[in-house]
């Protein structure tokens, strides 16, 4: 601990404090609850350190084990630890990937946190070997069972044993702080205005992935996706899944585009606030023409606009260039591809 | 069988390892009686105290704010605390107590074996954490870690 948490936060770190809220709640749809007690406990220097740190060990994780299961080991390391805002939170995040990836959420819902929670160590491996017997989980369960192992004091020697073991160090330093607001609590609701959030309610609610059968599973709730947006949008405003569909079947209209913004509210190709830039009218002004601070451009489902980045390539539909987009994933902001 | 929800063991041989399990909850006068007997001992020379918490079947605050109490008492006195439990519920618990306690001495362990490896090292809980994580990061990616 590199300060006093009796010393109340001095005008700087408030002042960093409050940026980091806001870039926080443009990125990711809210506040993170810790950064207050990361600041108290660690400064501005131990928090940018810890934060930084933590993005990188997410990023390692999800390349060597995979999106998915690096969200459920690092869920696993924190709620081992009595920390229900990151166990939950990260639990819950790697049941969205795996959905999105495998069009089915695991059994590890919020019943069986719950469960697990409370279970000494020996009957949540033996609870977890019943829930994920399935084949589908078989790598979830090396990895998780494994994870026990390791807390146990096993010595590493398996192939994942590294990840596994740098995940249980990061959390170890992470859960420090948000023990805090992790002891007894779920993740925070994310902002209905966030954009990761409308992504999410978008794709997974109008347009199930083509050749996988969803009818039978329970619809995915809002509530139940922290902060993970993993739909890449092209010039049209339209999700890689809704494309999808509407390849595989040209009559079923895509979801609308109700309303579109960057982070932080701005357009950053426009350099203008878009929060009020589209409607899913149809009357959308010409890309070429003038665009001023009055007028913003709509951006409906049949439009292009012009673009100026370079990363730029052809759009499908109307040959025109087509912008990537920024994609908020579990190891960070990533260029679409 | 013990009628009092806890239980004070102390070995006579160095070194100085006071072992104090709580089985239930701990009403004023419990939690007085701990206090007082742990004060005895500690204040004639630093003293690593072993907490176990793994027979509590649940916990509320007031044994929350006997923790931290305790916990402040044994760092006031340059002693050395160690939690066992092995559930994450009371895990949780610890962690929140050794971390608004400012302890960064004090450790969360799930077994006894790892009780007694920590204290075999001199190591401070968060200072640990971050050279592994930072080790492991540079290992795993095959160049320098966090900045």
């Amino acid at each position: 601990m590199t300060r006093s948490r009796a010393v109340s936060l001095r005008w700087r770190e408030r002042l960093v404090l409050r940026i980091i809220d806001g870039l926080s709640a443009a990125y990711l749809g809210f506040r993170t609850p810790v950064n207050e007690e990361a600041f108290r406990t660690l400064g501005i220097g131990g928090y940018m350190r810890w934060s930084g740190t933590t993005g990188k060990v997410m990023k390692l994780l999800a390349e060597r084990l995979g999106e998915a299961e690096s969200q459920f080991v690092i869920g696993f390391a924190g709620l081992w630890l009595g920390c229900g805002y990151c166990g939950a939170g990260h639990i819950h995040a790697g049941n969205l990937i795996y959905f999105r990836d495998h069009g089915a959420l695991t059994p590890l819902d919020d019943a069986t946190l719950r469960e697990l929670y409370d279970s000494t160590d020996d009957d949540a491996v033996a609870r977890l070997r019943e829930l994920l017997a399935a084949p589908e989980y078989a790598r979830l369960l090396a990895l998780v069972t494994r994870l026990y192992e390791l807390r146990a004091g096993a010595p590493a020697a398996g192939e994942d044993d590294g990840a596994l073991g740098l995940g249980l160090a990061c959390w170890d330093w992470v859960t420090e702080c948000t023990i805090v607001v992790g002891l007894g609590r779920s993740p925070s609701r994310p902002s209905r205005r966030s954009r990761p959030w409308r992504r999410i309610g978008r794709s997974s609610s109008a347009t199930p992935r083509p050749g996988i059968d969803t009818s039978s599973l329970p619809p995915l709730r809002k509530r139940d996706a922290p902060l993970i947006a993993t739909r890449r949008e092209d010039a049209h405003g339209e999700t890689s899944v809704a494309r999808s569909a509407r390849r595989a079947a040209p009559d079923r209209a895509a979801p609308p585009l109700r309303t579109k913004s960057t982070p932080l509210g701005r357009d950053r190709r426009l350099g203008r606030s878009s929060r009020a830039a589209a409607t899913n009218d149809g009357r959308a002004e010409a890309p070429d023409q003038p665009r001023s601070r009055a007028r913003r451009p709509s951006i409906a489902s049949s439009q292009c606009w012009p673009s100026k980045s370079t990363t730029a390539s052809p759009c499908g539909r109307c040959g025109r260039s087509r912008q990537r987009r920024l994609t908020l994933t579990p190891s960070g902001w990533e260029r679409g591809r | 069988m013990p009628t009092t929800p806890y239980t004070i063991d102390r070995p006579d041989a160095p070194p100085p390892v006071v072992r104090v399990e709580l089985r239930g909850s701990l009403n004023d006068a419990h939690q007085e009686a701990i206090l007082a007997s742990i004060t005895g001992i500690i204040q004639d020379a630093p003293t690593t105290v072993v907490i176990g918490l793994s027979a509590l079947g649940t916990y509320d605050p007031g044994l929350r704010a006997f923790l931290l109490e305790l916990q402040r008492t044994v760092r006031g006195h340059q002693g050395r605390t160690v939690y066992v439990a092995d559930r994450p519920r009371l895990r949780g618990l610890a962690l929140w107590v050794v971390h608004m306690s400012e302890d960064p001495q004090a450790k969360i362990v799930s077994n006894m074996p790892a009780a007694l490896e920590w204290l075999r090292i001199t190591d401070e809980r968060i200072d640990s954490a971050a050279t592994r994580t930072l080790g492991g990061l540079a290992r795993l990616s095959g160049r320098g870690g966090a900045r």
